[in-house]
């Protein structure tokens, strides 16, 4: 969800466009592409996630914004200037790393005030800035313990806490809660997120938790083996994913192939499935993509309207229950259907027994069969 | 980081810390070029040069080679070293498996024990040696009519030197052990037999081979031994000496020296690649491995340890004793008159000279050390230029220190060489020394510095503070235990150090080391015993003293390791 959008009007959003603008970005590893000609913008106070698989590219991507890393080509521009030749020492961010890097002879407010300490001339009202801070991340009275004394989730919020000391205009966070407890992580995700929109300062996240990046972003950048799959908001990526790569990584998506009929349909291995086809050429191979929630069942027994299939197995999983099923008329593989607990409840079935399946003809996407997932 | 091939590769603009680094750079690398490799380098054009530095290509190892005792000094060393290496890592091993896979009791002080040898020179073993095996020696009738005075010497006498460092090697081969895989082999009913060879064994096989390595090494250069004990028996360490201070025949002893540095090189990269794999055979989930009791194994080890111990002791014991009775073994009554040190040329001031010179050794080589290390370890442009640093810090480890001490003495003799004006002085020891020792502490700092978070730069980047000032303020206080470790290694080394600075002393830097082989050469063994014991009462103090010092600094400036 962007920032306020009930209150950005479209001439101020042009102007606060490309706050940072990476332009055909590429960094090889000898003949290894970490990064292949990769480009997008962030406009002021955006929430960023790159997302994607280990190895895609999105650390290195991070690294190169703050100059850890030197691309091969391609350039970086933050606020309207050219960094891309800036070693970090002469760019504008703040970064928290995965494992924190709090300096472990230093106790939390030390490590806070560290940047502050070494600006020259020295800045006044340190003491204060740094008792600000602490109560911004929300660890009063913890100031004078070391990291070795502190919980993950307290760590977090001190290596937040000293990147945002310095007032930097841009937020670099590399997987930064990927080392917390499954709790923890859900609640700092959130005051995370809320810092940010108060502080208003633009951020850019690592991450390979497609739940994290969907919580937390206005935008998600997915990328797969150094390139840009897509670009877009929460909602986009995961309703109309631009790839197979994207369906299948974001969520959970059902395929099936087939070879479209018709405008409004796909001949998979014995039935047509309904959908809108029109966009791919007649006769042409493709894959089609459901999503489990997009399945339903149709009440009663394996009627006309149905598609009749066969329960595998039940697989419970909190409020819904994910059904595992044979549908020989679509192939071989199994296809998933998720189901509300309670609804589930009322027609209770046992593996091997019989049930009609309806699939939403608006909720099927299409891809070119030879884009693989 | 790596470019891309065919890409032209972009440039961050340098800042402040870049220029900082790459003087540190280039300050370490001259220190590394001076004191290690023109002096090795000496060497080789030397042996290729008459007595008048004509080049006359191999014509001095033809002639070097043409007579049978090269040959046979050769088959001497071989020998010797081969032998002392199978027995040391037997009862190396046994020593270790016993102080780290049993419970038996006293393993505290059965491990200092194992490293009381380390504080001695090797001639006081040897001399302790001579004492009970000697002609006039208590024990004389135990070799069975066979000199002590040779090969056997040698053995006995470079076994109780190499001990401690194979003792140490296999500690930490034996000490990573991972839990799992014996909780693996008790649940297959796997006998404990079984399980030594088929689990025990195989997972240390890095570690025996290294150890092996390093005995190896260490006995074929060392030098000590082989003159204190050796009598007529030529070892190549010997010859060198032979030539160069018996004959002043530099181009020969240049010659012996390649002859010698050659299979060390060798051995040594064996040693690095072989280490390397043991370092990568512990999986960061590995189990910590607790010793179970056994009552039979542990009383047995047990046994072991304490006749090795008392072993060490005898012949220390043995050492100190001669050095306080009158007349070995006429008159028993106790004197210190020993202590006096009435040969020419020898005093006190020796003493004091081997202390100052192991002050600075540790003192000067600490930070050029750490530096050096912080360079090579930190991730900045220069690949190249760290690359080869962390390489020339690992040579002097394969350079014997005859060798790198015959280089230097030729190279700063060259002439027009300006660094001639440090010939006899106390500063080339240090430089000398130094550069023989880099090896060890270089490590030790690489490795405690990897353990600091690699980012804390990037960090410091990011809040626009110097990298000194991250280096000040945090790296230096987390590394503040391996800096510490590094001092002390650098000067219980330069204390006992011997063979690199054979070559270089003058009168007036003189080392209790040097001293005590002239007295010995002079006939007064009993004072070169007692120059020797004040060499281990010194190291003893200063090891207490350091010890008590670390505990006091470390806990004043390390409250943040304990945790809550």
């Amino acid at each position: 969800m962007p920032i306020n959008p009930a209150h950005t009007d479209q001439a101020t959003r042009a102007q606060a466009r490309a706050y940072l603008q990476i332009s055909s970005l590429s960094k090889s590893f000898g003949r290894f592409k970490a990064l292949d000609q990769v480009s997008f913008e962030i406009a002021r106070g955006e929430f960023v996630c790159l997302l994607g698989p280990s190895g895609c590219g999105k650390t290195t991507l991070l690294r190169c914004i703050a100059g850890l890393e030197v691309q091969s080509a391609g350039r970086v521009i933050q606020n309207g200037h050219d960094i891309s030749t800036l070693p970090p020492s002469g760019r504008d961010f703040g970064i928290v790393f995965q494992s924190y890097a709090l300096f472990p002879n230093l106790t939390g407010t030390q490590n806070i005030a560290f940047g502050m300490q070494n600006q020259r001339p020295l800045p006044t009202g340190i003491d204060a800035r740094v008792t600000e801070l602490m109560q911004l991340v929300g660890l009063d009275g913890h100031g004078d313990k070391y990291p070795a004394q502190l919980s993950g989730g307290q760590q977090q919020r001190v290596a937040l806490a000293r990147a945002l000391a310095t007032s930097p205009g841009l937020l670099l966070l590399d997987e930064p809660l990927s080392a917390l407890d499954a709790k923890v992580r859900v609640r700092l995700r959130q005051e995370i997120r809320s810092l940010q929109r108060r502080l208003g300062i633009t951020t850019i996240m690592v991450t390979h938790d497609q739940e994290e990046a969907q919580a937390m972003a206005d935008r998600i950048v997915v990328m797969n083996e150094g390139r840009v799959e897509q670009m877009g908001s929460p909602g986009d990526i995961y309703t109309r994913p631009a790839s197979a790569f994207v369906a299948d990584f974001i969520g959970v998506m059902n395929f099936v192939s087939g070879r479209v009929q018709g405008p409004t349909g796909v001949q998979c291995a014995s039935m047509l499935l309904a959908c809108a086809a029109d966009a791919h050429p007649v006769g042409s191979a493709v894959r089609c993509g459901f999503r489990p929630e997009d399945v339903t069942r149709v009440a009663g027994p394996a009627s006309d309207a149905g598609l009749l299939a066969r329960l595998l197995s039940v697989e419970p999983l909190g409020p819904f229950v994910r059904l595992h099923c044979e549908v020989p008329a679509l192939g071989v593989t199994p296809i998933r259907v998720d189901m509300r607990r309670s609804s589930f409840a009322e027609q209770p079935l046992e593996p091997g027994q019989a049930l009609a399946l309806h699939i939403d003809p608006a909720a099927v996407h299409l891809f070119p069969e030879g884009d693989r997932a | 980081m790596t470019l891309a091939s065919g890409l032209r590769p972009m440039a961050l603009r340098r800042d402040r810390d870049d220029g900082l680094m790459r003087w540190l750079l280039l300050g370490c690398g001259a220190f590394m070029l001076l004191a290690l490799l023109l002096p090795v380098g000496m060497i080789l054009v030397r042996s290729l040069q008459d007595s008048n530095g004509v080049f006359v290509g191999l014509a001095n190892y033809r002639s070097y080679f043409s007579t049978g005792s090269p040959w046979q000094s050769m088959r001497n060393s071989l020998l010797v070293s081969s032998i002392t290496t199978v027995i040391v890592v037997v009862l190396a091993f046994a020593y270790a498996y016993a102080l780290t896979r049993t419970q038996m009791r006293w393993r505290g002080f059965f491990r200092v024990m194992a490293l009381v040898p380390l504080l001695s020179p090797s001639l006081l073993k040897a001399i302790g040696l001579v004492y009970w095996f000697g002609n006039k020696g208590l024990l004389k009738s135990v070799l069975m009519g066979e000199s002590v005075y040779g090969p056997i010497g040698i053995i006995m006498s470079c076994t109780l030197w190499t001990f401690p460092h194979a003792v140490l090697i296999l500690i930490t081969a034996l000490t990573l052990a991972d839990a799992r895989i014996y909780e693996a082999a008790a649940v297959l009913r796997t006998s404990g037999p079984r399980t030594f060879f088929r689990i025990t064994l195989p997972a240390v096989r890095y570690g025996l081979i290294g150890a092996a390595i390093v005995v190896f090494v260490n006995v074929f250069t060392d030098f000590g031994a082989a003159k204190v004990i050796g009598g007529s028996y030529n070892v190549l360490a010997t010859d060198i000496y032979k030539e160069v201070v018996g004959q002043q025949n530099f181009s020969m002893g240049a010659v012996v020296s390649v002859v010698l540095l050659v299979p060390a090189v060798f051995a040594f990269v064996l040693e690095r690649l072989v280490a390397g794999k043991q370092a990568a055979a512990l999986g960061a989930r590995a189990v910590a491995l607790v010793p179970q009791p056994r009552p039979l194994v542990d009383r047995l080890m047990f046994g072991y340890c304490l006749l090795v111990t008392l072993f060490i002791l005898a012949i220390l014991g043995m050492a100190q004793l001669a050095a306080l009775v009158k007349f070995w073994p006429y008159n028993l009554s106790l004197t210190l008159k020993h202590y006096v040190f009435d040969v020419q040329g020898v005093g006190w001031e020796n003493f004091w000279n081997s202390l100052t010179l192991a002050f600075w050794v540790a003192s000067v080589g600490t930070p050029l050390i750490f530096m050096g290390a912080y360079v090579v370890e930190k991730p900045r442009a220069d690949m190249l230029g760290r690359t080869l640093l962390h390489a020339a810090a690992l040579l002097p480890m394969a350079v014997p220190g005859l060798v790198l001490g015959l280089g230097t003495l030729l190279f700063i003799n060259q002439p027009g060489n300006p660094l001639g004006v440090l010939y006899g002085s106390m500063a080339i020891l240090v430089i000398n020394t130094l550069a023989h020792l880099y090896t060890v502490p270089h490590l030790t700092a690489v490795t405690a510095l990897k353990q600091v978070d690699r980012e804390f730069e990037a960090v410091g980047a990011s809040l626009k503070v110097p990298m000194l000032a991250v280096f000040r303020r945090v790296t230096l206080p987390v590394c503040l235990p391996a800096i510490l470790d590094i001092w002390i290694y650098l000067f219980l080394n330069a204390m006992t150090t011997l063979s690199a600075v054979i070559f270089l002393y003058s009168a007036d830097t003189k080392l209790a080391s040097v001293a005590a082989i002239h007295l010995d050469e002079a006939g007064s063994t009993a004072s070169a015993a007692a120059m020797a014991t004040l060499m281990v009462y010194a190291s003893l103090s200063v090891r207490l003293l350091h010890l008590g010092v670390s505990r006091f600094v470390l806990r004043r400036a390390q409250a943040w390791r304990g945790g809550v």
